[in-house]
């Protein structure tokens, strides 16, 4: 059913192509690259654009456009596990807070406003400078960011949810407050989880990139477009391509997620709008 | 009689014409190289300053602070030493009692004339331990100061030192001349640096610019500008510092004339844009510097503390690749502690083990290496030294030997140098005149508790103000070090010293440290 | 109005303890032993010591919040490993810098967004209101820092027409210091401008939907009257909130903004300080920004309730 209504959405449409496309670029990248993405060749230092190197090649002779091609994965592998983190402990801490009331929900909603009071990429910039630069780390710290925001949506709906007679009924026949939160309340959370989902990933992939470029995010020599950028900017008098592609992938790949969200935002939530 | 009349005239009227000619390009040509007094200069450094306090060190610091602090002697563009704000001295015979006796007139920013009693004060304040000056060992020396007179100081001296007026001329820090009053008021450590130089201090946005404007009363040496000697013009009003981290941001910055001089030129942009920015008003100079960049290696630490293994690095690199690939050919590759330029240096420091990858796979035999993988430490603070790892690393690998990249911060990097902790460093060093200063980095990375000899020999050289006994001593240094490799010297990099075309007078100096006294603006 | 602000502000206290808690507990989360983080791991015993001692490191956990926040309500936010300064000194002189980039990037996202959120919702459903939405997912989309590198390459380096890099505070020189802004307020204002633009344009719609502004236009008030004095009021109430909420975003955003164009304000403090490992700059820097973050929406909040009659009664 949503997919009829997708199939009639062009943007949305677009947008899912353009994801289907990254995700397929990230799993077929040691046959799409020209190179090694971390091989060096010090002779091809700061090379403009050519049949050799698509791209161009790096400071250190690499050949950007296999970099950028594994800069893929990067990006789908931190958006992918840090929206599943910040979803996993969101919806459990939304199901609690909204489903007990009382000082759990006090305790849990005081902290995910704490954790709201900072910006997050702040945040997440703090959390990476004690941790370290490591490709896990910023899962994490860009997971615990935005568990409020899932758990914000989880409780909403539980409240919602609670008050309705099947749920007054359920508990009735003994049903166990697991299996209710389970089979009957979180059910009425997927349309805006989605759509909150697809919102995550596109802000994940621009906070890791923003987190690499700073030089808090995926170690060097790791293909993170932030990364390239990075290296980039100290030839940007010389080759201004090593700043223009890496920068259209990032662009490229957060576009299909905003597109698909918000054709899926029109689908599921209209009132959102 | 007509025709004479009229040839003779033409010849006085173009005789005329010429000299008039001669004069008006006599005129413009003095014209552009008249100094004019006025304006601002924005010197553009490629990082921040730490401290205002000349004890703290630092290169970035120093540049600044020569603008406003002045010592008592210093090195010359020869690397002699030369009479700052000691007009001449007297060295007793046993090298015991130093005389020095003061310029007078020179007065400190606040407007007081500077006397013998300052001087004793600002060595003795650089002497305490609580000033935890970071080259306060060099002093050892001296035993107590004596004020003779008002311009004339007495330094008394615990043991026989040919030296010490290297010490006193060090270049960073700088051991300057300051007024105490001053340095109390400012709880011991200078945040409003007083001096007796050409500039004095305004103020300090942090991350922002460095303000110095002209102290008028100033009067220059009578000595012509000779390294950081003689005489200090001071033809801008005010003198800017502005901290550039970004290398090619500081590149623009010169492009769009934000800053007028830049500190560090980008060897990349040299050659493939000499063409370009030249059109564009930009001007590099390029002088052959006494800086040096080498490898170190920890003789404490395993694998690094066997010579056989050592040895067989230096057959692995060739010098020249290494500079290449860091400074591509701007850099003159010198495996010698001492600079081509030193007056000490002699062909024997030349001596140096030509790539052998047979030899080193020998000797790495020899010395029991199994293809353990080693930390190669750098930084990223400074181009070259990251360049130059990467260039060790291939080269080492060809050779069997394998290396990881161990980047860390440069404050890192310079804990792990002073304290030897590394196995194998890359690393570089500003311009150290004297060679004893120079071989007793070698105390740091743990070498003379491996080769006692290599300290015997430096401690005679200290001991000594004869040249020739000193120059031979060096060579026997060089010779320890070519058969013990404490570490690999590889270059003295060039100094590239940009600047917009209207900024004239702007000389490179050897000694690595810019001087924007004698600068003018012609605009 | 009162008692509302009077909850507001009860409901402010322990979130803000628990804002300071998450800053202070930073330091925790270094893997091995802070002090030789900071200092390096040959360090003299003395000088982890004293560093240790500076930090409380060797007090039990709450005490040292305690002192922590003790000191911290004295505004002392401890001093820097490095420059041996005090944090909060170091703050203030930079913290001009990125309240003038903030406040100016709000100022050209609003000017961008409002009066286009507002026309394209006249102009619903046609092919500028199609315009409009590609442009604003556009602007959700580019990368902050890769806008900033591609105007600094185009507008700095080709064209010559904006310096690359320096600052000079508006309150000195205002031209002059506006030119040193233009390029880093503008990229750090498009996703904002872009996020406002959109919340501008679909709380008009819901509204211009609404009774009473159907009354209106039966009435016969111009349209321009119904959009401005009906519909906007209304409208701007949610649009409200959002520009609260995107503020953060500005001072998040600032961090970066500043590292590309290396302007001298708290964001590029705070990187340099984490390359350098130091810490209780990190934490002044990072509690001090969530501070004004905190103080910003609760001023956004009472502003709203200003606008929209309903909360007060609440």
């Amino acid at each position: 059913m949503i997919w009829s209504k997708l199939s009639r959405n062009r943007l949305g449409l677009i947008g899912l192509a353009v994801i289907v496309l990254n995700v397929l670029v990230a799993l077929l990248a040691p046959f799409i690259a020209t190179h090694d993405p971390l091989q060096i060749d010090v002779a091809s230092q700061a090379a403009p654009p050519s049949a050799k190197f698509f791209f161009g090649a790096d400071e250190y002779g690499r050949d950007i456009f296999s970099r950028v091609i594994y800069g893929t994965r990067i990006s789908l592998y931190v958006s992918v596990l840090s929206v599943l983190f910040a979803a996993a402990f969101g919806v459990v801490l939304g199901a609690m807070a909204g489903y007990y009331r009382g000082w759990a929900d006090s305790i849990i909603m005081r902290c995910m406003d704490a954790i709201m009071s900072f910006p997050a990429i702040l945040l997440a910039i703090g959390i990476m400078a004690v941790l370290g630069a490591r490709l896990i780390n910023v899962v994490i710290a860009l997971g615990f960011v935005y568990v409020p925001r899932f758990a914000r949506i989880v409780r909403g709906s539980v409240l919602s949810v609670k008050q309705k007679e099947f749920v007054e009924a359920s508990l009735a026949m003994g049903n166990s407050d697991a299996a209710i939160i389970f089979r009957h309340i979180l059910p009425n959370c997927v349309a805006p989880l989605i759509v909150q989902a697809t919102a995550n990933l596109a802000y994940a992939i621009l906070a890791e990139s923003s987190l690499s470029f700073l030089g808090l995010g995926a170690p060097p020599p790791a293909p993170s477009w932030g990364n390239i950028l990075s290296d980039a900017r100290n030839f940007m008098l010389d080759n201004m391509w090593m700043t223009i592609f890496p920068g259209l992938a990032i662009t490229l790949a957060v576009l299909g997620f905003n597109l698909l969200g918000d054709a899926l935002r029109d689908i599921l939530d209209p009132r959102l709008n | 009689m007509k025709a004479r009349n009229g040839i003779s005239r033409f010849l006085a009227a173009g005789l005329a014409v010429a000299v008039a000619v001669l004069i008006l390009g006599l005129a413009a040509g003095l014209a552009a190289e008249t100094p004019k007094r006025g304006g601002v200069i924005t010197l553009g450094l490629n990082t921040d300053l730490t401290s205002l306090d000349p004890n703290a060190g630092g290169a970035i610091n120093t540049i600044v602070l020569n603008h406003i602090l002045e010592p008592l002697v210093a090195y010359g563009e020869k690397l002699e030493i030369l009479p700052v704000l000691a007009e001449r001295w007297e060295m007793s015979p046993d090298y015991k009692t130093y005389t020095f006796f003061l310029r007078q007139g020179r007065l400190f920013h606040n407007g007081r004339e500077m006397v013998a009693e300052d001087v004793k004060y600002s060595i003795e304040h650089i002497m305490d331990p609580k000033t935890k000056n970071t080259r306060r060992s060099l002093f050892g020396s001296i035993d107590r100061l004596e004020v003779v007179d008002k311009y004339t100081v007495k330094f008394h001296l615990n043991k026989p030192d040919p030296n010490l007026l290297t010490v006193l001329a060090y270049t960073s820090p700088v051991m300057a001349i300051v007024p105490k009053e001053e340095v109390e008021k400012q709880g011991g450590a200078f945040t409003h640096p007083v001096g007796t130089g050409p500039y004095k201090f305004v103020e300090w946005k942090p991350d922002r610019y460095v303000l110095l404007e002209r102290f008028e009363p100033y009067k220059p040496l009578p000595e012509p500008m000779n390294g950081l000697a003689g005489a200090r013009v001071a033809w801008a009003d005010q003198v800017r510092f502005v901290p550039i981290p970004e290398e090619s941001v500081s590149v623009m910055a010169l492009l769009n004339k934000e800053v007028d001089a830049l500190l560090y030129y980008p060897i990349k942009y040299v050659d493939k844009y000499k063409e370009d920015y030249s059109k564009k008003g930009v001007v590099v100079q390029e002088i052959t510097g006494l800086s040096w960049a080498e490898i170190w290696f920890g003789c404490d630490k395993p694998l690094t503390s066997n010579v056989k293994f050592r040895q067989a690095c230096a057959y692995a690199i060739d010098l020249e690749v290494v500079a290449k690939a860091a400074f591509q050919g701007h850099a003159q590759v010198n495996p010698s502690v001492v600079p081509k330029q030193n007056h000490y240096w002699t062909p024997a420091h030349d001596t140096w083990y030509k790539k052998d990858l047979a030899k080193a796979k020998q000797l790495l035999k020899e010395a029991g290496y199994k293809g353990e993988t080693i930390p190669l430490q750098t930084n990223k603070k400074y181009n070259y030294m990251y360049q130059q790892a990467v260039a060790v690393q291939a080269e080492l690998k060809a050779a069997g030997i394998n290396t990881e990249l161990e980047v860390v911060e440069w404050p890192v990097t310079l804990k792990n140098f002073y304290k030897g902790e590394y196995q194998i460093l890359s690393f570089g060093a500003s311009a150290i005149p004297d060679p004893v200063s120079g071989y007793s980095y070698l105390r740091l990375n743990h070498f003379f508790d491996q080769v006692p000899k290599m300290k015997e020999v430096l401690d005679q050289a200290a001991q000594t103000a004869d040249e020739g006994k000193r120059s031979k001593l060096f060579e026997e240094a060089h010779k320890l070090c070519y058969e013990n490799v404490p570490l690999v010297m590889l270059y003295n990099y060039n100094y590239l010293q940009a600047q917009r075309d209207y900024v004239k007078g702007y000389k490179v100096s050897n000694l690595g440290f810019p001087r924007l006294w004698g600068v003018w603006l012609d605009k | 109005m009162i008692r509302y602000l009077a909850r507001r502000l009860v409901y402010l206290v322990p979130t803000l303890l628990l804002v300071a808690f998450l800053v202070f507990f930073l330091i925790h989360l270094i893997p091995g032993d802070p002090a030789v983080v900071m200092m390096g791991p040959d360090a003299s015993p003395e000088d982890l010591a004293s560093v240790r001692q500076a930090l409380g490191l060797d007090q039990p956990l709450w005490r040292q919040f305690a002192l922590w926040m003790g000191s911290l309500l004295k505004g002392d936010f401890g001093v820097s490993i490095h420059t041996r300064r005090p944090v909060f000194q170091s703050i203030k002189e930079r913290f001009p810098v990125t309240i003038t980039l903030t406040t100016l990037a709000l100022v050209f996202s609003l000017l961008i967004s409002l009066p286009s959120g507002v026309l394209a919702a006249a102009y619903h459903n046609t092919q500028k209101d199609y315009l409009f939405m590609l442009g604003t997912i556009l602007g959700v989309s580019i990368p902050g820092f890769w806008l900033g590198l591609m105007a600094l390459l185009v507008f700095s380096v080709h064209l010559g027409l904006f310096p690359s890099t320096g600052f000079v505070p508006l309150w000195d020189d205002f031209w002059e210091g506006l030119r040193f802004m233009v390029l880093p307020s503008i990229t750090l204002g498009v996703y904002m401008a872009a996020v406002v633009a959109r919340m501008t344009r679909s709380s008009m719609l819901e509204v211009l939907r609404l009774e009473y502004v159907t009354h209106a236009r039966a009435k016969g008030l111009s349209e321009w009257k119904v959009l401005t004095k009906h519909a906007l009021k209304n409208a701007f109430a949610p649009t409200l909130t959002t520009i609260g909420l995107q503020y953060g975003m500005l001072l998040g955003g600032a961090v970066v903004t500043e590292t590309v164009f290396s302007l001298p304000g708290l964001g590029k403090y705070l990187v340099t300080s984490i390359y350098m490992r130091d810490y209780p700059v990190v934490q002044g820097c990072i509690l001090f920004i969530a501070l004004v973050y905190v103080l910003i929406n609760l001023a956004v909040d009472l502003f709203y309730s200003y606008f929209d009659p309903r909360v007060s009664y609440q």
